[in-house]
């Protein structure tokens, strides 16, 4: 490749690395804004001290210091162990380092990511092959974090014997990952964003199976705030607005780039910073932050944790397949199966379903926005049956549900259109 | 290594797809497996494809490989039913297209 076309590429990457840690220090930094050092360093031990299953919210565990302090450690290491490995911060990458991020308020921390992270590059050097081919895999891959936290502290092991136990387990788990998560992704066919969230479910369900096998359960836990802390409210529509305006200034052409971006149907693999740019998917992901701040507060819902890691998540899959047109749809249908159920719009259980629903988006991306709200509809009533399976140990358990309700539809829309596209 | 053929595979499948979705239903198809590199050559006829669609291409096959991305969704390539022309580029290296004569003509490289 040309010299020159290369040096380009290489100072572009610098820019992109440099606005991901703006981000994720903006955060370390904001999180003394809420609570005292010595609250915030108890805060975080914590956080790091629990079972952490779904759904334990760490702005109850640590407070909102700690839990800011979590998820900006949690994305600084992330983009420095890319860099280190010369990893593109492209789409992909983005949404992982957000996912991450935003379950750093509710179920991932310093502790328990590391044994998973230290599996998967065990596997590449088995492989014999770069880290960085298994980077993804290895960064969604957290969502099974809570094995680890739950074998540490939360199966009455004393605490040394404990943790080694944990770690073991994420380390095993991260041996296991990379294979699993790249077959599975044929039984959607990328109709289901969060693949490693079905591919993790699956993992969960056989390791709690043994877990049961051998006599232990535990109960989901129901941990989280139920008021929205409203200078928190205000930090993350900074957040959010301030990618807007990022994008917007960086761009000259960022209005007609982005509508140009929404006609992505969103199908896995759809990088928009690899199809539209940096400075676009940027402003996507702002758009997206901003829409999931005015929807949780049209429905009433508290802004905690988990819904928090909805939000984030939805903005991280802003580089990577999610657009307001082709997420909308989903939305609605979500609603539409909690109006007719009576399920309350403003609870915590609802609100999550709704942000996470959105992994179907490139359902009504392709196949129109009837599909799409037929795949947030059925996706509600699904997801609510699967937390059992895995005990609320895969912290993507929309992604679980999402390969399934993606497996189910995608097949039959396939068989009844008119024209089959090669 | 040990994936390296199967990957070739559906890179070649995929191609095929590109042939016959562009009404080119007459394919020779030419893969040679080195020790440091498989290259896949396909040539057909007969339906002539815009000068935008080969840009296109031939910026799909030489961008820059994406590592990150080919462990998680190689699999997604050359399957059955969509088509995932855009991830080739992250599985080869380089390449060419063009006509040679009426003949298309995609040359594809992939380093191991």
């Amino acid at each position: 490749m040309d010299n020159a076309i290369l040096k380009s590429m290489e100072s572009n990457e610098k820019i992109k690395y440099r606005i991901m840690y703006v981000y994720s220090i903006g955060f370390i930094l904001a999180s003394f804004l809420f609570d005292s050092f010595d609250g915030v360093m108890e805060g975080i031990l914590n956080i790091m001290m629990s079972p952490t299953l779904l759904l334990t919210d760490y702005l109850v565990v640590g407070g909102i210091g700690a839990s800011l302090l979590n998820s900006g450690l949690l994305m600084l290491l992330t983009i420095f162990i890319a860099s280190r490995n010369n990893t593109l911060m492209n789409g992909p990458l983005i949404a992982a380092i957000y996912t991450v991020g935003g379950f750093a308020f509710f179920g991932k921390n310093i502790f328990n990511i590391l044994g998973i992270l230290l599996g998967v590059y065990i596997f590449s050097k088995i492989q014999k092959d770069h880290f960085s081919r298994y980077i993804i895999i290895a960064y969604f891959g957290t969502a099974l974090s809570p094995v680890v936290s739950q074998v540490s502290y939360g199966m009455g092991f004393s605490i040394v014997p404990g943790i080694f136990l944990g770690v073991a387990a994420g380390i095993f788990i991260g041996l296991i990952l990379p294979p699993l998560a790249s077959s599975f992704v044929s039984f959607h066919q990328g109709f289901n964003l969060y693949n490693i969230g079905f591919t993790s479910g699956v993992i969960g369900m056989i390791f709690m199976s043994v877990f049961r096998l051998t006599g232990y359960d535990h109960s989901p836990e129901q941990i989280f705030v139920t008021k929205t802390n409203v200078p928190l409210l205000i930090l993350l529509a900074l957040y959010f607005l301030s990618m807007v305006l990022i994008g917007l200034v960086s761009s000259k052409r960022a209005w007609k780039e982005y509508l140009s971006l929404m006609k992505n149907p969103g199908r896995l693999v759809t990088d928009f910073v690899t199809l539209h740019g940096f400075s676009v998917s940027v402003l996507n992901m702002g758009i997206l932050g901003l829409l999931g701040i005015v929807l949780v507060s049209i429905l009433n819902g508290p802004l905690n944790g988990p819904v928090i890691g909805g939000i984030f998540t939805l903005v991280g899959f802003g580089a990577f397949g999610k657009h307001p047109l082709n997420a909308f749809p989903v939305v609605v249908g979500v609603l539409v199966s909690a109006l007719l159920s009576g399920i309350a719009l403003s609870s915590t259980g609802l609100l999550l379903t709704i942000l996470f629903a959105t992994t179907l988006a490139p359902i009504s991306g392709h196949y129109g926005y009837l599909a799409g709200i037929l795949a947030g509809f059925l996706h509600l009533s699904l997801v609510s049956n699967l937390g059992y399976l895995h005990g609320g140990m895969n912290l993507y358990n929309n992604g679980f549900s999402g390969g399934f309700i993606a497996a189910f539809l995608v097949p039959i829309f396939e068989s009844y259109k008119k024209e089959k596209d090669l | 290594m040990k994936d390296e053929k199967s990957k070739l595979l559906k890179i070649m499948n995929e191609l095929v797809r590109f042939f016959l979705k562009a009404g080119n239903h007459h394919i020779n198809i030419q893969m040679n497996l080195g020790e440091h590199e498989g290259v896949i050559i396909l040539e057909g006829c007969c339906t002539r494809i815009s000068d935008d669609q080969i840009r296109e291409l031939d910026s799909i096959i030489n961008s820059p490989r994406k590592d990150e991305a080919e462990e998680y969704y190689w699999n997604l390539i050359g399957s059955n039913d969509f088509s995932e022309i855009h991830l080739l580029g992250a599985l080869v290296n380089d390449g060419e297209v063009g006509y040679v004569g009426d003949n298309l003509r995609i040359k594809v490289r992939r380093k191991f």
